[in-house]
């Protein structure tokens, strides 16, 4: 092909240059031909793990693009998280009919905080007076009872509390019939010391869960909704971000063998769930081009 | 300097505008042009063994270091093309996707050579995996 075409270079270059830096525009050189520039928003309510906004091009093929985010009231960001040392990532996609932004969570939810108990004198059976283990039920005729502490809780005093649920591991359960019957209090002190000797007498949050459970088989679990006694002790005037917070779990009445037994260190264990804060907007910024990349 | 040059607006936008904004081509302004990109501005593919990692080194031909938009199809299939930059996919993307690999930044990068790309593949299958690049004619 002859050598014609449209070239304009920069201030004081040949328009022979060989170097491509120097020129503005070549007809032998493409250039990105822009289709919109777009902005989304989503808004990540505490415990959402993904969420993501939708963009139509209407281009009938993939396009070229060039997605920005915009977290915290901050900058715009175009560039994604690394592949590892995260736990939440921004991420942009595009298909033949929308551009996809979107930000997800690789481990839990945005403004949820997940603890187990550190060791086994986080977990009381009152039925032997031991640790290492809860049981509570009705044990061959005989209420038992336990508690639970999860050092480390990461919730600020007098932070709004979404939802709280103590997580309760089946490892082991009784061989009788019907719900169990049980009443779950918090430990109401500020930082609740591990478990050295019985704490069933220390102070007991005004909120209490009364629930009959229907046990699943084992390796499952259960959740006892313990938003109110969390919400009594991140309220109190001593309570501090990192401090542990207990929970006193008292059989209610059970009938005869229907208990349930989680064994700390071994299956899953017992774990506090809390969802909590407010609602956070992320912002999303995304020029498309017209330039295809596949069909 | 004489004000000489070549300008194109948009429309509706008077040439004697001083928004950038307003033009499609301005011979003031430095455009961005496409050096390289695949051949038949097709995308190109790459095979990632099972539980493996795979570079692709395209060489751009150019004596800097220039920029690049890269786009890749992470999940085989899917139509969801990405961008990046070592990214990660959509939660509903990941089971069967690769990821530009994040065991060392390193392994993607443009030097004044090349563009390296490396990809690894999680999953238990051997996947081939599009990519589609734009390698610019200014300093990256």
């Amino acid at each position: 092909m002859a050598d014609i075409g449209i070239k304009v270079v920069q201030v004081g270059a040949n328009i022979d240059t060989t170097d491509i830096r120097e020129i503005l525009m070549s007809s032998q050189y493409s250039m990105l031909k822009y289709h919109s520039d777009n902005t989304a928003s989503v808004t990540l309510v505490p415990g959402d793990s993904d969420k993501y906004a939708e963009i139509s091009h209407a281009l009938g093929y993939v396009p070229a693009f060039i997605a920005y985010i915009k977290i915290d009231g901050v900058q715009y960001f175009i560039n994604p998280p690394r592949a590892s040392d995260f736990t939440s990532y921004p991420y942009a996609w595009a298909s033949s009919s929308v551009i996809r932004c979107g930000y997800a969570y690789s481990v839990g939810a945005y403004n949820q905080m997940v603890k187990n108990p550190s060791s086994g004198t986080d977990y009381w059976y009152d039925g032997l007076g031991i640790n290492g283990l809860i049981l509570v039920g009705n044990y061959t005729g005989t209420a038992k009872n336990g508690a639970l502490r999860f050092p480390s809780v990461t919730i600020a005093n007098n932070e709004t509390i979404v939802s709280a649920f103590l997580n309760y591991s089946v490892e082991y359960k009784g061989a009788g019939t019907g719900d169990m019957k049980i009443k779950t209090y918090g430990i109401d002190e500020d930082n609740t010391s591990s478990f050295s000797s019985s704490p069933m007498g220390r102070p007991q949050t005004t909120a209490v869960t009364t629930q009959d459970v229907s046990l699943p088989p084992a390796g499952q679990g259960f959740g006892i909704n313990v938003k109110g006694q969390v919400e009594e002790i991140t309220t109190r005037a001593g309570w501090v971000s990192g401090n542990a917070m207990g929970f006193l779990v008292f059989d209610n009445g059970s009938p005869l063998n229907v208990w349930v037994e989680d064994d700390y260190g071994t299956g899953v264990d017992a774990n506090l769930t809390i969802v909590y804060g407010s609602n956070k907007t992320v912002d999303f910024r995304v020029i498309i081009f017209k330039d295809r990349i596949s069909t | 300097m004489a004000n000489y040059g070549v300008k194109v607006t948009i429309d509706n936008k008077d040439i004697s505008s001083t928004e950038p904004r307003d033009y499609v081509f301005n011979s003031a302004y430095g455009s961005v042009k496409v050096a390289k990109e695949p051949a038949n501005k097709t995308h190109e593919t790459i095979d990632v063994s099972a539980g493996g990692t795979a570079t692709a080194t395209i060489a751009h031909g150019l004596s800097f270091v220039p920029l690049v938009m890269l786009f890749t199809e992470l999940k085989p299939g899917s139509g969801h093309w990405y961008q990046g930059g070592i990214n990660v996919a959509d939660p509903t993307d990941i089971s069967g996707a690769v990821t530009l690999d994040g065991t060392s930044d390193s392994l993607t990068y443009v030097d004044s050579t090349n563009v390296k790309i490396t990809y690894s593949n999680p999953t238990g299958g051997a996947l081939t995996v599009k990519y589609y690049y734009f390698i610019f004619g200014d300093n990256g």
